[in-house]
């Protein structure tokens, strides 16, 4: 059966040799390490669900190409009604972890790099999409975890790749063999990296003839020769090695990221999706970041779910539960919520086929759907942070909690309602703390704004697709105008 | 023995416990087999879906009846189907 368990998922991670850097440090085990630890638990969920009855018709699918049943992360989506399980899945791991859980950045890049290597080899004569395809039933067979690597470090803004000052801000190829090609640069912001058997990389922009060595797509094991990560800091991450379970907020999931360097790595010819076809790095582009700005209306409306139930929770305990003002704010909050959802849905149901068959949502709808991401989440975040009051940026340790002197004190003053326990309210207050300015708000803040691209790449995409002449049709027949 | 094949949604917004409805029809109607795999042949296919989109009512049966639940299902239908199918 081509599903592994949660358990074997994490030995699977624990077996590979990856080049990880944390602190200034090697990390001998990332598996193990109490800041990492986390994050590779929130991938485990999608593991652990995908082996339980009551979640399996959302988690797995019978792939089309190898007749077994797959974690639908490994999928390539036959349908609108696959486009719409994919949002409700991701809702649904959004709930269970209340973090990122990684695993969306590789299936979105499978779905257009599928389609994107069929039409490259349409109009080159090249074997790209056979070589995805082997690469994609390998993925399935084995149930591997894919990251999705697009984002270059960039340089200077207003240039392009061949011209900035260091060639390198920008992964290119920098030698062409027979047997492949080899390929130096980097990757920033990489979601979950260290937690993926696989990594496929795209280009990060639309490119010119000028261009060509950028052009580049290929997938490779994390722990090739040549690859290394240093691992991005999140706001309070070291409180994960203070061993307590209430400050952190949520103890056991967590999201991570990382700057990964490729130094002169080898790419097989067999694992090559694109190679200097420079016209169509923009179509992977445009493809990738669609389903990317699709999955969140998915997976932050999960989160969202989470943090509109702390918030709940926190003004039942602070006896305020029943004012109609905090009422309208958990309204407020989840009427921001099902809105992304909606738009999660939205550009689903309107998806339809691209000419290699596979699905792709409809792209305007998705760009409004991640334009909202960009706005929604920090007006959830702030009306639960309206609600949680003061203390959830003012509250003493768990260590001050648990101490002999100080532990009643804080049990005496800090109580809210009376038939609540202290420690409790404390408990909420930190989840929020964490999902507001903590160590998730890396997801559920700056991710939602600048992941799957910034809010202004989503207005140029809105601009491009408003199909403005049939507005201004409509408004001219109305009004009666006639132009000569 | 008539078989049960008890079919959950995906779980994404669900408004009642799913699986605990599950483990207390097995109770209620131990004469039953129950399964979770599509595959085996059953003879009802009972539907338990957290919401009214109850999605995988939209895909066909894959038993020779079917019952879907909602949250909004009357309990008092869905046991008197379930008693039901004994006697078929
Ligand atoms: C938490 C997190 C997780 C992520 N995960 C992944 C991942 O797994 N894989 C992946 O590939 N990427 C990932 N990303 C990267 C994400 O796609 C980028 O952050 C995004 O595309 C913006 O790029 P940037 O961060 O370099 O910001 P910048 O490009 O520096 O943008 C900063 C600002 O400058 C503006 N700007 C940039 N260029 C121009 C220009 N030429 N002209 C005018 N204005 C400009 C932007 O609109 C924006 O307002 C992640 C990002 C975050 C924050």
């Amino acid at each position: 059966m081509a599903l592994m368990t949660g358990e074997e998922y994490i030995e699977s991670i624990r077996k590979m040799n990856m080049e990880v850097y944390l602190f200034g440090k090697r990390v001998d085990c990332p598996v193990d390490d109490p800041i990492l630890r986390p994050s590779l638990n929130s991938v485990r969920m999608t593991y652990d669900l995908a082996q339980m009855p009551e979640y399996q018709d959302l988690m797995t699918v019978i792939s089309p190409y190898t007749g077994q049943r797959v974690n639908r992360f490994t999928h390539i989506h036959q349908s609108a009604e696959d486009l719409m399980n994919k949002v409700k899945m991701q809702r649904l791991l959004g709930q269970k972890t209340a973090a990122c859980f990684q695993r969306c950045v590789g299936m979105d890049a499978f779905n257009a790099v599928f389609s994107t290597t069929y039409e490259t080899d349409q109009a080159h004569g090249t074997h790209y999409h056979e070589n995805f395809k082997k690469f994609m039933t390998y993925v399935q067979d084995k149930d591997l975890t894919v990251d999705g690597a697009m984002t270059d470090p960039k340089g200077d803004r207003s240039k392009a790749p061949h011209a900035q000052e260091d060639p390198d801000l920008y992964l290119h190829v920098v030698e062409q063999r027979p047997d492949g090609i080899v390929v130096r640069g980097a990757k920033a912001h990489q979601t979950g990296i260290l937690n993926s058997h696989e990594v496929i990389v795209m280009p990060t922009i639309s490119l010119g003839p000028e261009d060509k060595e950028y052009a580049v797509s290929f997938a490779v094991p994390v722990d090739t020769k040549g690859i290394f990560m240093i691992i991005g800091r999140q706001s309070c991450d070291t409180r994960k090695r203070e061993h307590t379970e209430i400050d952190v907020g949520n103890s056991e999931f967590g999201g991570v990221e990382a700057l990964v360097v490729f130094d002169d790595v080898f790419v097989p010819n067999d694992r090559i999706f694109l190679n200097g076809e420079s016209e169509f790095a923009g179509m992977m582009v445009e493809r990738f970041a669609g389903y990317h700005r699709q999955s969140y209306g998915g997976c932050k409306v999960g989160v969202g779910d989470v943090l509109i139930g702390a918030a709940a929770v926190a003004a039942e305990y602070n006896g305020v539960d029943k004012a109609s003002a905090v009422k309208d704010k958990i309204i407020e909050m989840t009427h921001l919520n099902e809105t992304l959802y909606c738009c999660g849905i939205a550009c689903s149901a309107e998806g339809y086929p691209t000419e290699s068959g596979n699905y792709i949502i409809d792209l305007l709808l998705a760009n409004v759907c991640k334009q909202n991401v960009t706005r929604y989440p920090y007006e959830i975040a702030r009306l639960a942070e309206d609600i949680a009051g003061g203390l959830m940026v003012t509250a003493p340790s768990e260590a001050d909690l648990r101490d002999e002197k100080l532990g009643p004190v804080i049990e005496k003053y800090l109580k809210g309602r009376a038939d609540v326990s202290t420690e409790n309210r404390l408990r909420i207050l930190r989840l929020i703390e964490n999902l507001t300015l903590g160590t998730a708000a890396v997801g559920y803040r700056t991710e939602s704004l600048h992941g799957a691209g910034s809010p202004q790449a989503q207005r140029i995409m809105i601009a491009r697709q408003s199909n403005l002449n049939h507005k201004k049709a409509l408004a001219k027949a109305i009004a009666h105008i006639k132009e000569d | 023995m008539k078989r049960i094949y008890l079919h959950y949604c995906g779980g994404c917004n669900p408004r009642y416990d799913r699986p605990a409805l599950g483990a207390q029809l097995r109770r209620d109607f131990p004469q039953y087999d129950y399964t979770s795999a599509e595959e085996d042949k059953a003879d009802l296919e009972l539907v338990l879906c957290g919401c009214t989109a109850a999605c995988p009512a939209r895909r066909e049966a894959s038993a020779p009846r079917r019952f879907v639940v909602t949250h909004q299902t009357d309990r008092t239908a869905l046991y008197a189907a379930l008693a039901a199918l004994e006697a078929d």
